[in-house]
């Protein structure tokens, strides 16, 4: 939902930081116009997190601990981190009907492949897709991984067809929580390690 | 002969909808696969049964509110069913059926606010009303689907759009089952009043004098081609086109008489869809369209072919 | 076996006047009886309560000795053809095909047409005039030629009773009376009773063997039609000055100019 101006103008902010996508944009452009500092950060992937940090610690003159928080940051990235080798096979469901999967790099794809996981859907490279279900059977996954706060197993996994895919017949899910892996940030570090456990044997 | 072909197709359909799909399934190991009996077999047959249920509830329509461009989802059940549907999920409502029935009951709330709006200049049903109804209640709906989906907090709802967009991606046995034993009652209603119809396209006084119980017969058409229409929208969204143009399509080569028009429908619009779900699946895989798109794609060319035809005509 | 209206009184909900008052009708087999009117004289709800599809506020509209609102549609259909003022067809249809819809009452739910539909839509088209039509387009077809394919659709229903409401209007001089012809002529040679509305005076004159004048919903004269169609009563409903003259033993109406002065 686009932010709303007038209430983010009357509290008269130092600065305002937006997730640049879509109603925000027009957002920021209506709050320069007010003379009002913003700035559109991207934070899809590991790698927009030390550039964001980056660039908040020139907006609030706090550069040395951005710095500092940029470099921790820049570790998550694949090329400097140590990647384990694939050990495990993995799909995330983000919804079930009509099926949607998460493709190659998006955020979650990411974190799999930091945690040693194999996303059989790495082949498309949109951040997520519609597949049809027998696809998911036919790839057949370990693992399916689904955001979620909770360790109930989803509403889906009772339904018949969804039973066709092995990985849900076994009960072999994967629940990752909103907070912690809806988007990267600072706690991306725990993310991944909550990940890798999740895969121990 | 006509109906030779129409057999034809209608088996071809299931077959391509058996045979084809993004995961590929050797020839010699169709009869072994799981892929093939618990998700590949149940889609093509509920495909036929939707499509089918959508072709003869639009010839029903078509002829019941005496407009060539009425699609059974302008009765305002589209709308209803998303509404249900979305408020199921935005109330966090659970259980494998859930969005289903939600968006079945979401679409018999907005068929009974209809039917009361087409009985509002009195004791008889004016299809007019019901057509101008149909849009505005389902456009009053979909206003309140959108907020809903703007306020709440669940990222879940906008892939509820998706959902809306047509899918067979729920079906299973289950659900061929519960269509298989809901839909011939409906079925069964429209054909009894396939002569009636005919009729009733010369005018409802002229209906009458015939012989015809008008308003039985535009009670039980528009009550019946909803009912079908909800079930079709609860099990697969919002699949449009299939509605529209299978009946004129039907037409060209069974004419109007709807003792053969609403069995040529059926099995036109159960082959379309069948077809419409393995292009679906296939055309960019291992991705899959929405197969709403897909009925859109093909039904808006053939639209518009028709529309050239009868203007020349 | 006849068509019976009785002191009659109907007003439309919201009216503030009556549409008919005190109307008696009766219309027996082998009779034909015309309803004449100046336009809003109530010759249309006439029919309507005599077929039932209006009750009367006063009176009686029976039908066979029942009510006309007690039949039900499909069982009047088979006694009673009806051929209304006005009709949409909404798809293309060939003649045979919209004759045999009047098979309809008839007809079992789910059985096919038999013999017996075909050949009475045949006899319907025979009677009519029609048969060389039976496989023409309804939009190919002159006014003429579809009003008497439209009393063909009527006929096949077998009815005893023929009711017509304006047959003639919008047809030339030959078909109208070749309509007028073919009506006299199912009274006579197949002894249906016949209920027409009409405009054309003369033409009911002729060839009708009962009159009803109506004016402003009231029954001003009925009866034979020389009775009916006098000189005084033809000027005082329809407000013009007329000559009366006598053909066939029938009277003949012959609208006046008025005075040259008098005109506008």
């Amino acid at each position: 939902m686009p932010p709303n101006v007038e209430a983010v103008a009357a509290r008269t902010p130092d600065l305002v930081v937006l997730y640049n996508a879509g109603p925000n944009v027009t957002a920021a452009q209506q709050l320069e116009r007010l003379g009002i500092r913003t700035v559109l950060i991207d934070l899809n992937r590991l790698e927009d997190l030390g550039p964001a940090a980056r660039t908040l610690g020139r907006l609030t003159g706090l550069e040395q601990r951005a710095e500092s928080l940029a470099r921790v940051m820049d570790g998550f990235t694949s090329t400097n981190l140590h990647q384990p080798p694939p050990s495990s096979t993995i799909a995330f469901v983000v919804w079930d009907n009509p099926p949607i999967i998460i493709g190659h790099g998006s955020y979650l794809d990411e974190l799999a492949t930091q945690a040693g996981a194999r996303n059989v859907f790495g082949d498309i490279t949109a951040p997520s897709a519609q597949v049809a279900l027998e696809t998911i059977v036919a790839r057949d996954p370990q693992w399916i991984a689904v955001l979620s706060d909770s360790a109930a197993p989803p509403a889906f996994a009772k339904r018949r067809e969804w039973r066709a895919v092995p990985a849900v017949r076994e009960g072999h899910f994967l629940f990752l929580k909103g907070s912690l892996f809806g988007r990267p940030g600072p706690r991306s570090g725990d993310a991944i390690r909550q990940f890798r456990a999740l895969l121990a044997p | 002969m006509k109906w030779t072909v129409l057999g034809l197709l209608a088996v071809l359909a299931l077959l391509g909808s058996v045979m084809l799909g993004p995961a590929a399934v050797p020839l010699t190991q169709l009869a072994h696969s799981d892929i093939v009996w618990n998700l590949r077999a149940p889609r093509a047959v509920l495909a036929f049964l939707v499509g089918g249920s959508l072709g003869v509830a639009g010839a029903g329509l078509q002829a019941l509110v005496r407009n060539p461009l009425a699609d059974p989802f302008l009765l305002g059940l589209s709308g209803g069913a998303g509404l249900g549907a979305v408020s199921a999920i935005a109330l966090h409502v659970s259980g494998p059926w859930a969005l289903p029935i939600a968006a079945f009951a979401g679409a018999l709330a907005a068929l009974g606010l209809v039917y009361r709006l087409g009985l509002i200049g009195g004791a008889a049903l004016d299809p007019r009303i019901l057509l101008l109804g149909g849009v505005a209640i389902g456009a009053f709906a979909a206003a309140i689907t959108t907020a809903i989906v703007a306020l709440a907090d669940a990222a879940e709802l906008r892939n509820a759009f998706l959902w809306l967009w047509g899918g067979l991606s729920g079906a299973s046995w289950d659900a061929v089952l519960l269509v298989a034993l809901y839909a011939p009652i409906p079925l069964a209603v429209l054909l009894a009043a396939a002569r009636p119809l005919d009729l009733l396209a010369l005018g409802e006084e002229s209906a009458g004098y015939l012989g015809a119980d008008v308003e039985a017969v535009k009670r039980r058409v528009y009550l019946a081609a909803s009912l079908l229409t909800a079930a079709a929208v609860a099990v697969s969204g919002v699949i449009g086109f299939v509605g529209l143009v299978v009946p004129h399509i039907a037409r060209l080569t069974w004419g109007h008489r709807h003792r053969a028009l609403l069995p040529a429908a059926f099995l036109g619009g159960g082959a379309l869809l069948a077809f419409a779900d393995t292009l679906a699946r296939t055309v960019v895989a291992p991705r899959e369209l929405p197969v709403g798109v897909v009925t859109a794609l093909i039904g808006v060319p053939v639209f518009a072919f028709l529309l050239r035809r009868w203007t020349v005509a | 076996m006849n068509l019976h209206l009785e002191n009659v009184r109907y007003r439309y909900p919201g009216a503030s006047h009556d549409a008919l008052t005190d109307v008696s009708l009766s219309v027996g087999l082998g009779e034909f009886h015309a309803v004449l009117g100046p336009n809003g004289s109530g010759k249309t709800t006439l029919v309507r309560i005599a077929l039932g599809a209006l009750p009367p506020h006063v009176g009686r509209a029976d039908i066979d000795r029942r009510p006309a609102s007690a039949w039900s549609r499909q069982d009047l259909a088979k006694l009673v053809g009806v051929v209304p003022q006005r009709e949409d067809n909404l798809f293309p249809q060939r003649v045979r095909e919209t004759v045999l819809l009047g098979r309809y009452a008839h007809l079992s739910l789910w059985g096919r047409e038999r013999l017996e539909d075909h050949a009475a839509v045949d006899r319907a088209l025979a009677a009519c005039d029609v048969r060389q039509l039976a496989d023409r387009w309804l939009w190919t077809l002159s006014g003429g030629e579809y009003q008497r394919v439209r009393v063909a659709r009527a006929l096949a229903q077998e009815p005893k009773l023929l009711v017509l409401d304006e047959p003639g209007m919008s047809l030339d001089l030959k078909h109208e009376m070749e309509l007028f012809e073919l009506v006299r002529g199912l009274v006579e040679r197949q002894g249906l009773g016949v209920l027409m509305i009409t405009h054309d005076l003369n033409l009911a004159a002729r060839f009708a063997d009962s009159l009803l004048l109506l004016e402003g919903g009231r029954p001003i004269a009925s009866g034979a039609p020389a009775d009916v169609l006098t000189q005084q009563t033809v000027e005082a409903v329809f407000s013009w000055p007329v000559a009366m003259q006598t053909i066939d033993g029938r009277p003949q109406m012959i609208p006046l100019r008025k005075p040259k002065e008098s005109r506008a």
